[in-house]
């Protein structure tokens, strides 16, 4: 920002009138050809979102015509109707919700406690840097090196086809991330903001409690969001723990119910894919400012 | 939680030893990444373990079971690097990793610089469309793009016979690997592009404009000051990004999951990742399976140590 | 018993120790700055008091009662912090009520005494806003009025006036010192700016890793630093510093400097013994020109600040400054020649860098 004011004052003091106006106008001129660009990319992008709610309200009547239409009209509900009527779909949207919930509680709790550990006690906790560490590796390994053996620790354990079997896996994938994240959080907040607290008259405890917490709310809130996405919107691990179909999370249930109607139903298909978006996109509509800022305070900060 | 801050109060107001006045609060810490380190440990530390043990077992069917694994050394991995499919899974697996990690950093960097160059309306919109993609179900990327490569009834063909190539009406892209290749690499490249945008444009932004001023007083062009001073500032960003990137596209396994259930032929589309998941759950040869993952699994070691390892001398030394 | 005592404190961090032993007493209502450069252990040793920081081994008492073993809510002290550590979520009047809501006093007292002390630093207009809404001074205020409000036994003060701009550094330093004269607590003040800590002591404590160098009033530390790093650390400009011998001429001792110019030692050193290696403390305040004048050499640079024009000249290779009056004209590469009054002349031992 004040580099920003400094380098406007200098243009508008060194450069003579004349030149200044030409200089504008160029600049104006490309301004709009690069929002131009950044309009037909943003096309590009947000096209396929589109199409799918496109045929999501369209009928299968409509869609199989030869020619698409850019609109739906008439607007049909017809196939959210449909979705909405089918028991596995409600099946799956319990089990989802029942995982997500519990991932986003669980995750962002562990991640909170772990984050105090490594960005408060820095001095005297030398397994710090190993914290830091596991998170990396962790983020490194994805989830298909490791799914025959978490496969087989489930099932010795009786957890396959469960909640509890698909969270555990779930909140150990996450929980690194969250750690990540809330630690950037807290390390924006001054420890001293604590330590005034704890001489006006709290505890160690209390002023943490106190001061640090009502200032994390941000931080909290991004990492329950990352947490239900991941929960939300995983496949694999889903497919390897929810072995049958009675006990499918949303996207499983998408999948079998797109590969056993998509000569068919594409409209239906397409009615259930935005109905499994619906909540992700309402998180978003609330957080989206801050989303952007999460990602790039858990990534690049370091 | 409340139990474990219960916990850490205690000890942090038990009784002062007189003379040992460094205990207070020692405890603290690990009891709070205690959780942290049990459900890492869980999900991911024991199977490692047991993935890593399995690797050397005769483990199959049989053992499945109930019995006893034999253990045959490194009988898995000379089985599996003998094995010619194996190898032709690899390479694949190595260009279409190359193919869609190149092509998503060049187009996330091309439209993480065009982000520092937008008015604020055309900004935010370019965001909040990147961050919609980002949080889309994977799944339903999926059926969105089979949607769109429809063989009869979508858009891509429609478009693509309406411009002249009337050879391309009902083509069916999901049941030839060639086209199962092309849906899943758009799907992966569309997938990771707000990642990479974002952290490419995040670095971009904390490139400090003295810096490049500087850079204009000592004459240097628009294309010389990234060359010269943008560019290496923001090396370490495009590093991560781009690890990130080929570990994750090396094993591709939803999209291409996905797209094998339409009915391609499994064997010619087979990525790393689906291979492993076929070897082991589909065939039951885990101790196959568990080497050929512990082998990818050392590979992605190999790739992104440096770049632990040089993180890890950054933490050593900022708490120092 | 004196109000705060400090006895046999050490701390370190890890293998590098930052406090060897120190002991230090401080009178009831007295102001105490603590300074010395950067990582000389003053920080530490106020967060010691405070609480913050336990040390390894030693014992502070606060008005006989020791409070070494207690958390820092026990201690009944207040501190204010460089970056003033205000809660950004609180408005004015909680931030400043804080402790007492803590300390479940009831509602009214709280009113009262937030009410007293925001009246007494200005603040009464400001009390429903959020730190964010404050200037820099209104959030120092704010800072020291939720000292204030506590009545604590202690003030400590850490650097609290490093983050404002030079102008308004002096005004909150004289307020500052209004305050104490007004409520007349025990104040442990840090800080690296010496000037700030001559101006509000009542008494200085020159700190360097962690030992202190000497303790005593403002112009006691000004007119005889008992070494050179106090005599270089305490005035501005600072010191110069001359290296020389100690000769015999003429039946009395002077000492004879790198240039071959000689200037007669202090009273109080007649006794050091000839051909000792002496460094001569000189303060640029106390050169006066002297046409002839024992140090002699051509002026490399000047500044003038208005008042009084700082001169750098040079005496047989090594650069002296000296203060003289606004507007005496100088030009660079003319000689300038000064004298001193030998009482002013401080002489320390080469080798030890203490007085002599």
């Amino acid at each position: 920002m004040s580099s920003e004011t400094y380098a406007s004052t200098a243009v508008t003091t060194a450069a003579p009138a004349q030149a200044k106006v030409r200089k504008r106008s160029r600049g104006a001129q490309q301004q709009w050809i690069w929002n131009g660009v950044a309009v037909l990319a943003t096309l590009v992008m947000i096209f396929p979102i589109y199409w799918m709610m496109n045929a999501a309200f369209s009928t299968n009547k409509e869609l199989f015509s030869r020619t698409p239409r850019l609109f739906p009209a008439p607007l049909s509900v017809e196939s959210f109707a449909g979705i909405l009527a089918d028991r596995a779909f409600w099946s799956a949207l319990t089990m989802s919700a029942g995982v997500t919930l519990i991932v986003v509680f669980v995750a962002v709790i562990f991640g909170f406690l772990a984050a105090v550990a490594v960005s408060r006690f820095r001095f005297r906790f030398r397994g710090g840097g190993l914290i830091i560490l596991l998170v990396l590796i962790v983020q490194m390994i994805p989830a298909e090196a490791l799914f025959i053996s978490q496969f087989r620790m489930l099932d010795g354990w009786g957890l396959l086809n469960t909640v509890a079997g698909l969270s555990i896996l779930y909140v150990g994938m996450i929980v690194p991330f969250t750690v990540w994240l809330l630690r950037g959080f807290i390390h924006g907040i001054p420890a001293e903001l604590e330590e005034a607290a704890m001489i006006d008259g709290c505890s160690r405890t209390a002023a943490f409690f106190h001061v640090t917490l009502p200032l994390l709310g941000p931080g909290i809130v991004t990492a329950s969001v990352f947490s239900f996405l991941h929960a939300w919107n995983e496949y694999t691990l889903a497919l390897i723990v929810m072995t049958r179909p009675g006990n499918a999370t949303l996207p499983l249930w998408l999948q079998s119910f797109s590969s056993e109607l998509s000569a068919t139903d594409w409209a239906g298909i397409m009615a259930g894919a935005t109905l499994i978006s619906v909540p992700v996109v309402i998180l978003f509509l609330i957080v989206q400012g801050r989303l952007a800022g999460g990602m790039m305070a858990g990534a690049v900060k370091g | 939680m409340g139990t474990t801050l219960a916990d850490a109060d205690l000890v942090l107001n038990a009784p002062p030893r007189p003379r040992r006045r460094r205990r207070r609060g020692a405890l603290a810490p690990y009891l709070l990444v205690a959780p942290l380190i049990a459900a890492v440990m869980v999900a991911l530390g024991w199977p490692l373990i047991q993935q890593f043990l399995m690797s050397f077992q005769k483990f199959g069917m049989a053992q499945q079971f109930g019995a006893e694994p034999e253990w045959i050394g490194l009988g898995n991995y000379i089985e599996i690097l003998g094995n010619p499919t194996m190898w032709l899974v690899f390479a694949r697996s190595v260009v279409f990793c190359a193919v869609c990690a190149s092509l998503s950093m060049l187009l996330g960097g091309l439209l993480a610089i065009l982000l520092t160059k937008l008015s604020n309306w055309a900004r935010i919109m370019l965001q909040v469309s990147l961050l919609l993609v980002w949080a889309t179900p994977v799944l339903v990327t999926m059926v969105i793009w089979q949607w769109l490569f429809d063989a009869r009834y979508g858009l891509i063909n429609w478009v693509l016979s309406h411009i002249g190539l009337t050879g391309m009406a009902g083509f069916p892209w999901t049941s030839t690997p060639m086209g199962v290749f092309t849906i899943a690499g758009i799907t992966v490249i569309w997938g990771s592009l707000p990642l990479i945008v974002f952290m490419i444009y995040s670095a971009l932004t904390q490139v400090s404009r003295e810096v490049l001023e500087a850079a204009e007083l000592d004459g240097a062009g628009p294309l010389m000051r990234f060359w010269e001073v943008t560019l290496p500032l923001i090396t370490p960003a495009i590093m991560i990004v781009g690890l990130l990137q080929i570990v994750w596209d090396l094993r591709v396994f939803t999209q291409l999951y996905v797209l094998q259930q339409a009915g391609v032929s499994v064997d010619e589309t087979n990525l790393l990742g689906t291979y492993i998941f076929r070897l082991g759950i589909g065939q039951g040869q885990y101790g196959s399976a568990s080497a050929l993952a512990t082998v990818v699994l050392l590979l992605t070691l190999l790739l992104t140590w440096p770049y632990i390892a040089r993180m890890f001398a950054q933490q050593k030394g900022s708490s120092a | 018993m004196a109000f705060l005592v400090l006895k046999n404190i050490r701390k370190s961090f890890g293998p590098t120790t930052v406090i060897p032993d120190l002991n230090l007493e401080i009178e009831t209502g007295e102001f105490v700055a603590l300074v010395g450069p950067s990582g000389c252990g003053k920080s530490t040793l106020l967060r010691a008091i405070a609480g913050l920081e336990e040390i390894d081994t030693g014992e502070i008492w606060i008005e006989g009662r020791q409070i070494d073993e207690l958390g820092p809510k026990d201690r009944n002290i207040a501190m204010v912090f460089q970056s003033y550590a205000l809660y950004p979520h609180k408005t004015v009047r909680d931030n400043m009520g804080f402790s007492l809501k803590l300390a479940k006093r009831p509602k009214e007292e709280i009113d009262a005494r937030v009410g007293e002390v925001a009246r007494m630093l200005h603040l009464d207009a400001l009390l429903d806003r959020k730190p964010g809404q404050l200037s820099g001074g209104q959030r120092q205020r704010v800072a020291m009025g939720r000292a204030i409000v506590r009545r604590p036994k202690v003030f400590l003060f850490d650097e609290p006036l490093s983050n404002l701009d030079a102008k308004l550094r002096v005004a909150m330093r004289a307020e500052i010192k209004l305050l104490h004269q007004s409520v007349q607590t025990t104040s442990v003040y840090v800080t690296h700016d010496q000037i700030e800590a001559m101006t509000l002591a009542d008494r200085l404590v020159v700190l360097n890793k962690g030992v202190i160098e000497q303790q005593g009033t403002p112009l006691e530390l000004y007119s005889n630093p008992c070494n050179m790093f106090v005599a270089g650390f305490i005035g501005s400009p600072a010191m110069n510093f001359l290296q020389g011998e100690i000769v015999e001429e003429g039946g009395q001792k002077v000492a004879r400097l790198g240039g071959g110019a000689r200037l007669p030692l202090p009273a109080g050193s007649s006794h050091a013994a000839t051909a000792r290696q002496v460094t001569l403390g000189l303060r640029p305040e106390h050169l006066t020109m002297q046409a002839g004048g024992p140090l002699t050499g051509s002026i490399t640079m000047t500044e003038p600040t208005g008042a009084q024009t700082l001169v750098y000249f040079d005496v047989g290779g090594t650069l002296v400054t000296a203060l003289v009056e606004g507007d005496t004209p100088l030009r660079v590469g003319d000689q300038f020649a000064c004298g001193v009054n030998p009482g002013r002349i401080h002489a320390f031992d080469s080798a030890t860098g203490n007085r002599i």
